[in-house]
């Protein structure tokens, strides 16, 4: 026991050590460099959403990428659907351009025959980015998992779990087991498992899928404020289409409230409806965006650096915060299901 | 059958589990109450900006119940 409290203090120190002298050195030469590397930008297009994905850029300034398809509708031109590679480097294409600098960077624009853009009338932009390929991708990945565990128990019966069913089986009971029926009570859970073991399932395949960096995976798709606003928003309409006569009451004539404050408290209380779920969509999307911006930091830092000696160092902090992501990813997927729980099973207090 | 009287066996009010479930419930506080002074306070600006008064008073009045609900709305679920 002492020998094992020794080592890891041992190891504290090391990483103490480490980050003082990193960040000492850091200070120093940041304003050398800062012209030859700017990380901040580096690090916002890799957690951005996209209309290519990007591998590597060469030596001569090429860029490697698979381009999505663009799909793009507006009033005038109706619909259209082409490559982004037509709009790659700053190229127009059918009167469209990928805007690169200003408040609507990244974003596509029509031009006019001047080159102008318009960005009072910006086109609807329905495209296949990263984000949506990694969400695809993802959905194929649970199903094959999930169709074959159904097969596997099709076949065998419910014995003894063999292969992925003995790596799926147990996370399945967890999420019934100490999410659902906790929250939810015996009799009302096995309505909402479906919802619940979906919303997990595709968080934490999203999650885990964003560690890898190489596409198909990489695409940071659940630290993309649009992807958790939507799961948010399933949860909120579950729980408010789930609620009972008890909860309505609670919101519009909270008891032991007297008349006059009403008008000021059901405001309130219907401000406290919407602020659940944002609490939800903000929490989910700040820790995976927060994650991927330490390990793209730390990467940097030998870029920043502009030296193979600072490498080993980055890597072994980039592990280390690979395999705490790697928590995070579970944690995540944990805790937004048992917040979802939690607010359906509010919504549904059993009579007391 | 045998299956649910398994289930009631495992006791799902158990401390731990009561532990885990009040920090995640508690994680979302922080969230919740920059929430809603944010969302009230910019009602508060854009209100202000239709009237085009000279005072701001919606911003006042929508910022300060932002923050009374906030603290309510904490207070309530901590309670809870």
């Amino acid at each position: 026991m002492k020998t094992k409290k020794l080592i890891g203090f041992f190891f504290f120190l090391l990483l103490t050590g480490a980050t003082i002298s990193a960040f000492g050195q850091e200070l120093q030469e940041k304003k050398e460099s800062e012209e030859k590397f700017d990380a901040s930008t580096f690090i916002l297009e890799h957690i951005a959403d996209s209309h290519e994905w990007h591998i590597l850029t060469k030596e001569n300034g090429d860029n490697v990428a698979i381009y999505l398809p663009v799909i793009l509708y507006s009033k005038e031109k109706g619909l259209d659907v082409f490559s982004s590679k037509k709009l790659a480097d700053g190229q127009e294409y059918l009167g469209y351009k990928l805007e690169e600098e200003g408040d609507l960077k990244d974003k596509i624009v029509s031009v006019n025959s001047e080159g102008i853009a318009d960005e009072k009338n910006l086109p609807l932009d329905l495209s296949m980015t990263k984000a949506v390929m990694g969400m695809l991708f993802a959905a194929i990945i649970g199903l094959l998992l999930f169709i074959s565990l159904a097969r596997s128990y099709k076949k065998t019966g419910i014995s003894h779990p063999k292969g992925i069913q003995s790596f799926l089986e147990p996370v399945i009971l967890f999420v019934r087991d100490d999410i659902a029926i906790p929250n939810l009570g015996l009799h009302r859970y096995e309505r909402y498992m479906p919802y619940l073991l979906t919303a997990f399932f595709f968080i934490l395949i999203n999650n885990l899928m964003g560690l890898i960096p190489v596409p198909p995976f990489g695409a940071n798709v659940t630290g993309n404020i649009a992807v958790t606003f939507v799961l948010a928003t399933f949860t909120f309409i579950i729980t408010q289409f789930s609620g009972n006569k008890t909860y309505w009451k609670h919101i519009f004539a909270a008891p032991g409230v007297p008349f006059w404050l009403l008008p000021i408290m059901i405001p309130v209380e219907i401000i406290g409806l919407f602020s659940k779920p944002f609490a939800l969509m903000i929490r989910l999307f700040a820790n995976i965006t927060a994650g991927h911006i330490i390990v793209l930091s730390l990467i940097c830092l030998i870029f920043i650096f502009n030296s193979l000696s600072v490498a080993p160092v980055s890597i072994f902090f980039v592990i280390f915060m690979d395999f705490l992501e790697l928590l995070v990813a579970f944690l995540q997927a944990y805790i937004f299901t048992l917040l979802s729980s939690l607010f359906i099973g509010m919504a549904t207090p059993e009579h007391h | 059958m045998e299956e649910s009287q398994q289930l009631k066996k495992k006791n799902p009010k158990s401390p731990v589990n009561k532990g885990i479930r009040d920090f995640a419930r508690y994680s979302g506080l922080a969230f919740q109450m920059i929430g809603i002074i944010l969302i009230t306070t910019w009602g508060g600006v854009k209100l202000d900006k239709l009237a085009g008064s000279r005072i701001p008073v919606f911003t006042i009045v929508l910022s300060l119940f932002g923050v009374f609900a906030a603290i309510y709305i904490a207070v309530k679920d901590f309670i809870k």
